[in-house]
């Protein structure tokens, strides 16, 4: 039955006032009864609500919120029960409270609320009739309940599931075609057979070669140079051509070229843009982690499970060179993200870094569109928005990490020997400082008498008055003339006694002061309550005490910790950093224990990780360099709310966020630091003796030292009181095992922090979170089962991406592979294999190429030396004129696609002719040439012209300043995952071969190596085409080359000459087209 | 079929490529108001409540603590209410009152539609900046201009559809902020500058007089070989042609951007014999922007070269500050205007004045303000606006927008209206989704329309 919808106008007994009504979801017959009951009944505020209230719903609201016409936002309006229930946003109207009401909030348009209408404005009149009512109760007579149909967003995981890419991988057999012989591999077949279908033949095979260039270009992303060209044409045998091939497959220059194809699909870039453009330090060490991976063929489900979680498992792969940790390297790419230094809101400066994370993620791995589930659920894919929160939630229970790659070859035998050492160590030198206390009563005497005439306080006095620098040279003539004086032993105590005042000597200072021990007193200081997670080598905890130890320095002993967590006690290169649980801010300041030299403390608010940089955020970060205790104090009352935690890095001098040309540093050899919760009650230690000497004698001569006694010591140790011999063999043997640590090597990685379980943002915004929780579970579309694992859950979501029943991983996988090999994937649109991506031109090959690959143990260069020796790989580029016409996309390979090299290889093969080109793998990257940008601030220093002749992979990916030249040839933006490249062809290009500076350089190199290696012009010009086209010249190019050189005036400028035939030669399309 | 151009003008050829199948224009959806946008991109963010929004309240309560609640900044030195330095006088026939700061902007208010309730989606820069040009607060997406381009492509064979003239300072955020993002390269702004090398490789460094026509020569010789034999393929044939287009441009691009034969008057009038560097800088984009208009190129931007080395920034010195960079611009900006407007060219020209967003009324330390996304002031004039208009209104502060809010979502909806393209049509396949400059969003306003 139609519903009802009328306006009624009613002659109201009491004011004739016109009621205007407006009903739905009611039968006619019904109405009037319901109509006359209610009025009849009306208590006053009903009344209030019919007058005044109804007509403005009816005419502002109701359009979008009721439930004849639409549900936005989850809201209805047309009823009590609606707005009782409230929509997306929660509760809208809070009776008897207009100012607690949403409703309100947004129909005065606020700032930071929706505005309500959103197209016209209530007047003043109106918002305060509203007002009026809800300040009443909100009176509402509509007692219609909620319709049964609650509002559909239309989303049917079932029905979404059954798309084609969701399915299993099928197991097919090869199918018959009429000319068998064609076919090399079964792959072949597969092509021949959809060919036979449309009674088209494969292209003729193409020159060898002109194979072989192919194959050089796709495997390594250089074309053949005439060496490699006449060891190409030397072997004649059968199976020349798969030799070559594997030839390329073993070059080092194999790695790179496929390292930057997945630096494309992972975003990969060095800086953070937006204002500063910073470089996020040791970036470039996951370009050169990639390029060993696909140099060593390092299978695909072990690279998918190192870069999920590379940092959790059980058995790290180990760069059999180094003995470093490869695997650890992996999740690097997660942390490609771009950032600003002073973001107003930290929780929306996270989520939009998040989504960049799970859009990489969600094509990288699945080739879905994850992050199109932001807002809502998948408009077209079985994505729901708790996938996309899922993946949020794994990934704020991940930290940001520095992990030392070196700490591999670090074990636990020379962990333990080094520990023993330093036992060694700390009984010499207590026994070396216990042997030379005879001195001490008489000086202890000295420095009170000293004390107690008026030397002190006119040397307190006196150095009070001055600055730094006069200070430290005042303070230096006044200990040479005590030294001369009074002996060095009395001239350090006496100005210890006058200068410090550090805490846990002041037992010391009261026992000069007064001649007796300190008052035991309380424990010092508040007591915290930080759950402390250290990762990385370097950290040890403290229970009994320890002292931090350093041979190099001449006290030897640097502190003495009593309790909690230390690193750099034995050797500054075993590297760590230590965080607390997660907390959520108060806006009450937040505080800790720590002391220790080259550290840093940082207060990390959602993840971020640009502390410090910024302008309100500079107060989160705080260098470490203090060997007495301090209170570090963040101020938090600008992000009260937000969740929270510490993080202590041991070698925190080192730059993380560099801006320019700035390296990190190195690691320092003197670091160490230490955190506690609490403090010792120092008074302690002087208990016991009567004399000050006894008592030191007793503290150097135990073994069995308490924590304050161990912070004593140490202080004592530290402001070199106490003077130590390094006779002792003890000595000279932990240097040398501290000398044989390898200093740190980082990488920016990923560690676990506290589980997390994020709720749905409604609609995508941040404020605005769904009551429901949104337990961490896989891909609705691939069963959504629940990940149970604590920490961060990657190394749970990594085994979902390689389970056998997931169709998805294998496949895309594969896809990538096939189509920088054929120039179009199976599936068009490698990125996506969802709803809005194409749908596969041959799913029978597609399945057989995934199951291949997988049964090959995922190995990408086994693929590839099937897929290039295939029949197919070596057709001609010449199309049949009919398969032509009828797929000008060339979707079903009738031949091979004419092909532009990549703009790195465009460069390289440039620098390559010319013989710039280094072959050197590996390093920090070389400054982009950015002369020819506008200068602003964030400008780094420009790189040389040439790049240093290293390959383009080695040129630093910054965002704001990505190379011109290879823009110009669809260098990706390095700011979203790309997995294809667009090709363009643009008279930019054009330009840029014609006139860019690096063009005109290189044709003078080239020309310049042309006439050195060759006498007779023939012969260079036959040379000139082996090094730019890998071939011979035709007759009819020697004749044309013999002409340019004429019309370039040879006889007058032989270089200028050939320079000027050089910078033609790469403006010829074959020298950056493969045909 | 539609041959426009792409980018530089290779569309029929590009067309047929198949991964470029997206470069081609997608066309207008009806008749254009504006043939040609030039968007005055005002970098730092001018303070609407001493330029367009006068606030009276701010004199009377000049010096006290504001009486509402403050947001969070982005420095979170948040000083007492800030009266305006300059005085506003109203302008025209429609009497907008404009300050002291821009008369001769002034004298050109019943053009104008000055729009009071624009709002920013960030209060940082770089986030503010990227989102006025591309709609969102990410970096690396799109831009106007590059949408301009791949909607429209350009009118000129030998000029590029979209090009930015840059007077010196880099936005915060970086240039790629005008770049295509995801777009194909075809639609990466060319970007010119007044001074030295007005385009990146557009000059030959061949010092010999016409060695490099002898070099194309020689090219075009060997090449036709490879065409004849290789008539199949559109990818080289398109490659090879480009040439031709590039040595057009070579001829075209110093041409149209040398404005030193332009007549005294007009030079004068530009501010081109101005005593401050900067208006002869800005006057200098300013025509040379007219120029291009004359030439039918479609989309062209102008950043600023700021005042005091620095943009509109002024989170102190807002007098100075504010005073020199008006100085640069006001001149120019307003002969630009009156001189399209002489040459029949304002009614197809659109001009947008806009910065990422606007200042607090309550000032940054002493004499500062900070930013303030919640509120402030832009205009359009020509192609297709309704001059003389006010539309929008903040509150008596000025800190909020209150009447009819606008979004960056809803200034790009209306200037691609203007230009003749449906901002919910034009879409570009990527990530998943068939994606807009608009995102989903957009609102026409009528109100601002001729």
């Amino acid at each position: 039955m139609a519903l009802l919808e009328s306006v009624i106008q009613l002659k109201f007994s009491r004011t004739w006032t016109v009621i205007k009504l407006m009903f739905r979801s009611l039968k006619l017959a019904g109405l009037l009864i319901v109509l006359s009951s209610a009025l009849e009944a009306a208590p006053e505020g009903h009344l209030f609500f019919e007058e005044k209230v109804r007509p403005i719903l009816a005419e502002h609201c109701l359009k979008c919120h009721s439930e004849e016409k639409k549900i936005k936002g989850g809201l209805l309006l047309d009823r009590k029960a609606g707005w009782e229930k409230g929509g997306d946003s929660g509760t809208v109207i809070v009776p008897g409270k207009p100012n607690r009401s949403l409703l309100m909030h947004m129909v005065r348009r606020e700032a930071d609320y929706e505005s309500m209408p959103p197209k016209s404005k209530l007047s003043d009149e109106e918002v305060a009739i509203l007002g009026e009512w809800i300040a009443k109760g909100a009176p509402d007579p509509r007692d219609e309940a909620i319709g049964a149909q609650a509002p559909d967003d239309g989303f049917d995981l079932e029905a979404r599931k059954g798309w084609w890419s969701l399915q299993p991988v099928k197991k097919v057999d090869v199918p018959g075609v009429k000319n068998p012989e064609w076919a090399r591999n079964d792959f072949d077949l597969f092509l021949l057979a959809k060919l036979d279908e449309k009674g088209w033949k494969p292209a003729e095979e193409a020159p060898a070669e002109q194979v072989f260039r192919r194959a050089s270009v796709i495997l390594t992303g250089l074309s053949p140079t005439p060496e490699d060209l006449t060891e190409f044409r030397a072997d004649q045998e059968e199976g020349a051509y798969e030799r070559a091939v594997d030839r390329l497959l073993a070059s080092e220059h194999f790695g790179e070229q496929w390292a930057r194809h997945w630096m494309d699909v992972v975003r990969y870039a060095e800086t953070k843009a937006f204002e500063a453009d910073y470089t996020m330090a040791y970036t470039w060490r996951y370009r050169d982690y990639l390029i060993r991976a696909f140099n060593e063929d390092v299978p695909f489900d072990q690279f998918t499970r190192e870069a999920f979680a590379g940092d959790l498992l059980e058995t790290s792969r180990l760069d059999p060179k180094t003995g470093f940790n490869e695997s650890v390297i992996g999740p690097g790419f997660f942390l490609f993200t771009d950032g600003q230094h002073g973001p107003t809101d930290l929780h929306e400066d996270e989520a939009r870094i998040f989504d960049g994370m799970i859009k990489t993620v969600g094509t990288a791995f699945h080739g879905l569109t994850i992050a199109c589930a932001r807002c809502h659920d998948h408009k077209f894919d079985a994505i729901t928005d708790e996938d996309y929160y899922s993946l949020y939630g794994t990934l704020k229970s991940s930290r940001l990490h520095y992990a030392n790659i070196a700490e591999a070859v670090w074990n636990d035998e020379r962990q333990r020997q080094l520990e023993k050492a330093g036992a060694e160590v700390t009984k010499a030198t207590l026994a070396s400082a216990r042997s030379q206390l005879g001195h001490l009563p008489k000086t202890i005497a000295r420095v009170r008498a000293l004390a107690a005439s008026d030397e002190l306080r006119k040397t307190r006095e006196l150095l009070s008055k001055l600055k730094a620098p006069e200070r430290t040279k005042k303070l230096a003539v006044i200990r040479r003339d005590l030294t001369e004086r009074e002996g060095a032993e009395v001239a350090t105590w006496f100005l210890y006694f006058a200068m410090e005042n550090d805490q846990e000597l002041k037992g010391l200072r009261h026992w000069l002061q007064h001649g007796k021990e300190i008052p035991k007193g309380e424990a010092i200081g508040p007591k915290f309550e930080y759950q402390w997670i250290a990762s990385g080598a370097g950290f040890s905890s403290v229970e009994k005490g320890a002292f931090i130890l350093n041979p190099d320095t001449p006290q030897v002993i640097v502190s003495g910790v009593g309790q909690g967590h230390v690193a750099g006690n034995l050797s500054a290169r075993l590297d760590g950093t230590i965080r607390s649980q997660d907390f959520t801010l108060d806006g009450s300041p937040v505080e800790f224990w720590v002391k220790g030299k080259g550290a840093v403390a940082v207060l990390v608010i959602r993840n971020f990780e640009l502390a410090g940089a910024g302008p309100t955020t500079s107060v989160l970060r705080k260098p470490i360099t203090s060997d007495q205790w301090i209170k570090v104090r963040y101020p938090t009352t600008l992000w009260k709310g937000e969740t929270a935690f510490l993080e202590v890095r041991h070698q925190g001098d080192l730059k993380t966020h560099l801006r320019g040309a700035q390296a990190p540093g190195s690691p320092s050899d003197l670091a160490w630091v230490a955190v506690s919760n609490s403090l010792p009650n120092w008074n302690e230690a002087w208990q016991g003796e009567t004399l000050l000497d006894e008592r030191i004698g007793n503290l150097l001569s135990r073994s069995d030292l308490s924590p304050a006694e161990h912070e004593v010591l140490g202080g004592l140790f530290s402001k070199g009181l106490l003077k130590v011999d390094q006779g002792d063999p003890a000595f000279a043997a932990m240097k040398a095992l501290r000398q044989a640590i390898d200093p740190p090597v980082y990488v920016r990685s990923l560690v676990d922090g506290d589980e997390h379980h994020e709720p749905i943002y409604i609609r995508g915004n941040h404020k605005s979170l769904s009551k429901a929780p949104n337990p961490r579970h896989f891909l609705d579309g691939l069963g959504g089962d629940r990940l149970s694992e604590t920490g961060s859950g990657r190394l749970a979501w990594a085994e979902k991406v390689l389970a056998p029943e997931n169709p998805l991983t294998a496949r895309v996988r594969a896809n990538r592979i096939w189509a920088r090999v054929f120039g179009r994937g199976i599936v068009g649109s490698v990125d996506d294999f969802g709803k809005m991506g194409e749908l596969p031109s041959h799913p029978e090959l597609l399945d057989f190429l995934a199951r291949d690959f997988v049964e090959e143990r995922w190995s990408t260069k086994k693929l590839l030396r099937k897929l290039l020796t295939s029949s197919a790989f070596r057709m001609s580029s010449v199309p049949d004129s009919l398969s032509a016409q009828l797929d000008p996309d060339n979707k079903l390979l009738q031949h091979m696609p004419i092909r532009r090299m990549d703009a790195e290889s465009i460069r390289d093969h440039i620098l390559a002719s010319s013989g710039t080109l280094k072959n050197d793998l590996y390093g920090r990257g070389v400054l982009p040439y950015v002369k020819d940008q506008p200068n602003s601030r964030a400008k780094p220093p420009t790189g040389p012209l040439d790049g240093e002749g290293r390959r383009s992979i080695y040129i630093q990916v910054r965002r704001n300043f990505l190379p011109s030249f290879l823009r110009a040839f669809d260098f990706p933006p390095s700011t979203e995952p790309v997995g294809q490249r667009p090709i363009t062809t643009v008279p930019a290009q054009s330009l840029a071969l014609l006139n860019h500076p690096l063009v005109h350089e290189q044709s003078r190199k080239w020309a310049e190596r042309i006439l050195k290696s060759e006498v007779s012009v023939e012969d260079r010009i036959k040379l000139l085409h082996r090094q730019a086209f890998a071939r011979e010249a035709r007759a009819d190019e020697i004749i044309w080359a013999f002409g340019a050189l004429e019309k370039f005036d040879v006889s007058v400028d032989q270089t200028a000459a050939w320079s000027s035939l050089c910078h033609l030669m790469m403006n010829r399309k074959e020298f950056l087209y493969v045909f | 079929m539609h041959r426009g151009s792409m980018g530089f003008g290779s569309l029929a050829l590009a067309g047929l490529l198949e991964q470029q199948a997206q470069a081609a224009p997608q066309g207008r959806n009806f008749q254009p108001k504006a043939k040609s946008v030039i968007f005055l991109y005002m970098d730092g963010g001018v303070s609407h409540v001493d330029s367009f929004d006068p606030k009276p309240l701010l004199a009377k309560e000049n010096g006290q603590k504001p009486k509402f609640e403050v947001e969070a900044t982005v420095f979170n030195n948040n000083g007492n209410i800030l009266k305006s330095p300059w005085e506003f006088k109203n302008y025209g026939e429609s009497g907008i009152p404009v300050s002291d700061l821009f008369p001769h902007i002034g004298s050109c208010a019943d053009d104008l539609a000055v729009i009071r309730s624009m709002t920013a989606f960030s209060a940082n820069h770089p986030s503010a900046n990227y989102s006025l040009h591309s709609g969102q607060i990410l970096a690396g997406r799109p831009s106007m201009g590059a949408w301009a381009s791949y909607g429209l492509g350009s009118e000129n064979q030998d000029l590029p559809g979209y090009v930015v003239i840059h007077g010196g300072q880099v936005p915060s955020g970086g240039m790629p902020m005008t770049g295509s993002g995801f777009l194909p390269a075809a639609h990466q702004p060319s970007v010119l500058h007044p001074k030295g090398v007005v385009l990146r490789n557009i000059n030959a460094l061949e010092k010999k007089v016409g060695l490099q026509e002898d070099k194309l020569a020689l090219l075009r010789e060997i090449e036709s070989k490879l065409t004849e034999r290789r008539s199949d393929s559109d990818l080289i044939n398109a490659a090879v042609k480009n040439y031709e287009m590039a040595y057009r441009m070579q001829m075209a691009v110093p041409e149209v951007t040398d404005v030193s034969k332009e007549p005294d008057h007009i030079k004068k009038m530009y501010g081109l014999e101005a005593s401050y560097n900067n208006t002869r800088t800005y006057g200098a984009q300013c025509l040379m922007a007219r120029r291009l208009v004359e030439k039918g190129v479609g989309f062209i931007e102008l950043t600023i070269n700021g005042g005091n080395g620095d943009r509109w920034d002024q989170h102190g010195g807002l007098r100075d500050g504010h005073q020199k960079n008006a100085l640069a611009v006001d001149q120019p900006i307003g002969a630009l205007i009156k001189d399209l407007k002489q040459r029949g060219l304002l009614d197809s020209t659109l001009i947008v004045f806009a910065g990422e967003f606007g200042r607090t009324p309550f000032a940054q330390g002493r004499d500062g303000r900070d930013h303030n996304p919640q509120g402030f002031s832009i205009w359009m004039a020509g192609g297709g606006i309704k001059g003389g208009t006010i539309y929008g209104a903040t509150d008596e502060y000025g800190y909020h927008a209150i009447e009819n809010k606008l979004t960056v979502h809803d200034l790009h909806a209306n200037m691609l209206h203007l230009m003749g393209v449906d901002h919910t049509k034009q879409t570009f396949r990527y990530g998943g989704r068939d994606v807009r400059l608009t995102d989903v969003h957009g609102e026409i306003i009528p109100e601002i329309m001729a």
